[in-house]
């Protein structure tokens, strides 16, 4: 067995190699929460099969690897017509990272009204106020133990997003970041994202992470949402890098009085991905939906772990996770629910669906409740299973053939979780990377 | 148009089917009655190709071609149509969209033109109003909360667009009202033609009343072990299946 402190080594000295070179090595505030972060990480070292909230994802074949330290920005030259983007420029104002660093010529110009996009990197360079509000709204994390690559990532921050929305802001176009990977092989970068959302404001974020081509590389996100009163959020993301990628992604909401924080992640992509979202219900009618849905064959592992906290009267949670896995691909879900004692009148359903359409995919799943209040409304389900030959025979029986009867019972297994999308291009963009997902026929 | 000689067919090595013999022409109407467990429902779905069962003797012309190596899919283009025993629920597919997906599919394979979605949708309503079916079963996903006999009635619904020249109708009578039957036996006699061919199985005498067979005959034990016209049917309703109960000598 590798022992931690060989899993350590190759990041402690990316480290040292990027310590110079990172965003605000001159703020004192960072300074020191990056040698928190570190010195945190050296002591705990990668998940391990031991690490109770990572024993169904193994980092083995992510520790294989020789990434690069996060020091320079990609030389590749792209333009925009080499990106692919979810919606057009009607529709979104849209940021552009390629390989972790922000990319201002390949970024849509002009500001929407009531908004502040930057980056990381360019918050950190601007006045101090600007600089120590980022202080803020980085999110203290319980860094113990289970989120050694949060611990990681404070290290190593290296660039990412920041989203200030005023209040009483109604935004008509979504905003867009596109992740994108220019083709750099072992590459390895750590964004530190910031959404805040003034009282009474609503807003769009969208999330793509793709790439250009098959390559090996790493990438470990931490976002930090602050939803203030009254404030909606939708938060949607697909992630379709190529099958060779690694993503590790933590999302933190916490969701203020009568504010909602809506999510939907459809992954399709990468290797390994595995996504952490928490959200903390702080105030009375607080809500947030936790959906999603994945997509794997061949090798892909995909893993979607949630925590919700309940912790006042009068907040809900509703989360749905649909799963598709062909080939010896496999899938976890663990989601946890905790009602906190005086968190009367909470309402959290969580449902876990996984389809398996080969033999050899696998799924694992951990669903918890745990419930201090009296007063609450809980449920969760997880199912799994092979696709329904009974289904499949009656199709067929009336002139489908097998690939289009299967891909009609699996669209229709999935689309169920995409009508929960709160935006019409967005659906209609889902159904189709499944619609083509399907298309090829896993197996 | 449909020559069935001496199939044996098995399911999990196990014989259900022991040597059947049955040639239906075409504009035939015929009943197949049988105890319970005598090989009916398996020999509805051999005939519609499921792989589940193991034709292992025998073959199966249909209008002169051995359909037995044909996917459930082909079967179906050439024309042969299976209302189940137990019509399966499929969530998240309407009605409307399995109708047109399979009707096109089916055309595709015959070499015919698709239709569009005007002219599939004005076909339907035609049919849908024939059959009694309210127009919002359309939009609900396939048999999903239907009850028994809507169920049954969606599956002749699903016969009457696909206009298919072979109709093997598994129990389709069980779980009516009076009602309901009487519409059903008039979707299937509407159907029925000097080109095409009824199979009915039923336990129920009644059903033939509606839809009147040229022949009945008895499955047991995997065999047809009798043959006759419509009368055969009364005499099973009185004496029930005493004589066909032992096993082939
Ligand atoms: N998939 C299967 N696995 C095991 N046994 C099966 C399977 N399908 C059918 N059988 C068996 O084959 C025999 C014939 O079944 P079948 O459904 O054809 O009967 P049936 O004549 O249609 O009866 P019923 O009148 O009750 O509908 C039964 O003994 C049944 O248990
Ligand atoms: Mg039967």
């Amino acid at each position: 067995m590798m022992t931690s402190a060989n899993d350590q080594d190759l990041f402690i000295a990316h480290f040292d190699q990027a310590k110079n070179h990172l965003p605000g090595a001159d703020i004192d505030w960072l300074a020191n929460l990056r040698n928190n972060g570190l010195s945190l990480f050296k002591k705990v070292g990668l998940p391990s099969a031991k690490t109770e909230l990572w024993k169904f994802t193994s980092l083995n074949p992510l520790r294989k690897q020789q990434f690069l330290a996060p020091v320079t920005k990609a030389e590749k030259s792209l333009s925009v017509t080499d990106l692919p983007r979810l919606l057009d420029e009607t529709k979104s104002h849209r940021l552009v990272f390629v390989d972790g660093f922000y990319s201002e010529e390949l970024s849509d110009k002009g500001l929407p009204k009531g908004v502040r996009l930057q980056s990381f990197a360019a918050a950190l360079q601007s006045e101090p106020a600007v600089a120590n509000k980022l202080q803020q709204n980085l999110k203290p994390r319980d860094l113990a133990q289970e989120q050694p690559l949060v611990a990681l990532n404070t290290a190593l921050m290296t660039d990412g997003f920041i989203i200030e929305i005023a209040k009483d802001i109604s935004l008509d176009k979504a905003i867009e970041i596109l992740h994108f990977g220019s083709g750099t092989p072992q590459s390895s970068y750590h964004n530190r994202n910031v959404i805040t959302v003034g009282a009474g404001s609503k807003a769009t974020i969208l999330e793509q992470v793709a790439d250009r081509e098959s390559h090996v590389y790493f990438s470990n996100s931490v976002t930090d949402v602050t939803l203030s009163e009254n404030a909606t959020l939708h938060h949607y993301r697909i992630q379709e890098s190529n099958a060779s990628a690694f993503h590790v992604s933590s999302v933190q909401a916490d969701v203020g009085n009568g504010s909602s924080y809506d999510s939907f992640i459809l992954n399709t992509g990468g290797r390994m991905a595995r996504s952490d979202i928490n959200v903390n219900l702080v105030a009375p009618n607080s809500s947030c939906h936790i959906n999603g849905a994945y997509m794997l064959k061949d090798d892909q592992h995909c893993d979607i772990t949630t925590r919700v906290d309940h912790k006042t009267p009068h907040t809900s949670c509703d989360e749905v996770i649909k799963g598709i896995l062909a080939g010896k691909s496999r899938g976890v879900f663990q989601g946890k629910i905790i009602v906190h004692e005086q968190a009367q009148k909470t309402v959290g359903n969580q449902s876990h669906r996984a389809m398996l359409l080969s033999d050899t995919a696998e799924v694992d799943v951990k669903p918890e409740l745990e419930i201090f209040a009296d007063d609450v409304i809980c449920s969760h389900g997880c199912t799994s299973g092979q696709i329904d030959e009974d289904a499949l025979f009656y199709l067929r029986s009336r002139g489908l053939s097998r690939e289009q009867a299967q891909s009609l019972l699996v669209n229709a297994f999935l689309a169920d979780a995409v009508e929960a999308l709160q935006n019409e291009d967005l659906k209609d963009l889902f159904l189709t990377r499944i619609a083509s997902w399907l298309g090829q026929n896993p197996q | 148009m449909l020559e069935i000689k001496n199939l044996h067919a098995e399911v999990e090595g196990k014989s259900i089917l022991k040597g059947i013999n049955l040639t239906i022409n075409k504009g035939e109407v015929h009943a197949i009655m049988g105890p319970n467990g005598s090989g009916k429902s398996t020999l509805a779905n051999v005939l519609a190709g499921r792989d589940d069962y193991e034709v292992t003797e025998g073959s199966i012309f249909f209008d002169g071609k051995d359909i037995s190596e044909l996917e459930p899919e082909e079967r179906a283009g050439e024309g042969i149509f299976l209302a189940f025993q137990y019509p399966v629920e499929i969530p998240g597919v309407t009605n409307t969209t399995f109708l047109k997906e399979a009707l096109n599919a089916q055309r595709k394979y015959r070499g015919e033109e698709e239709l569009d979605g005007m002219e599939f949708v004005k076909m339907l309503r035609g049919k849908t109003k024939e059959l009694g079916i309210k127009d919002d079963m359309l939009k609900r996903a396939v048999n999903v909360g239907f009850s028994g006999g809507e169920k049954k009635r969606n599956d002749i619904l699903q016969m009457a667009v696909l206009n298919p020249k072979l109709a093997v109708l598994d129990e389709t009578d069980s779980g009516l009202d009076i009602d309901a039957l009487r519409i059903v036996a008039d979707g299937v006699n509407k159907l029925r033609s000097e080109n095409n061919a009824i199979l009915v199985i039923t336990h129920y005498q009644r059903l033939l009343n509606y839809i009147v067979p040229d022949q009945v005959h008895v499955l047991a034990h995997g065999e047809i072990r009798r043959s006759g016209g419509k009368e055969l049917a009364l005499e099973l309703e009185e004496k029930g299946y005493a004589d066909y109960s032992g096993e082939a000598a």
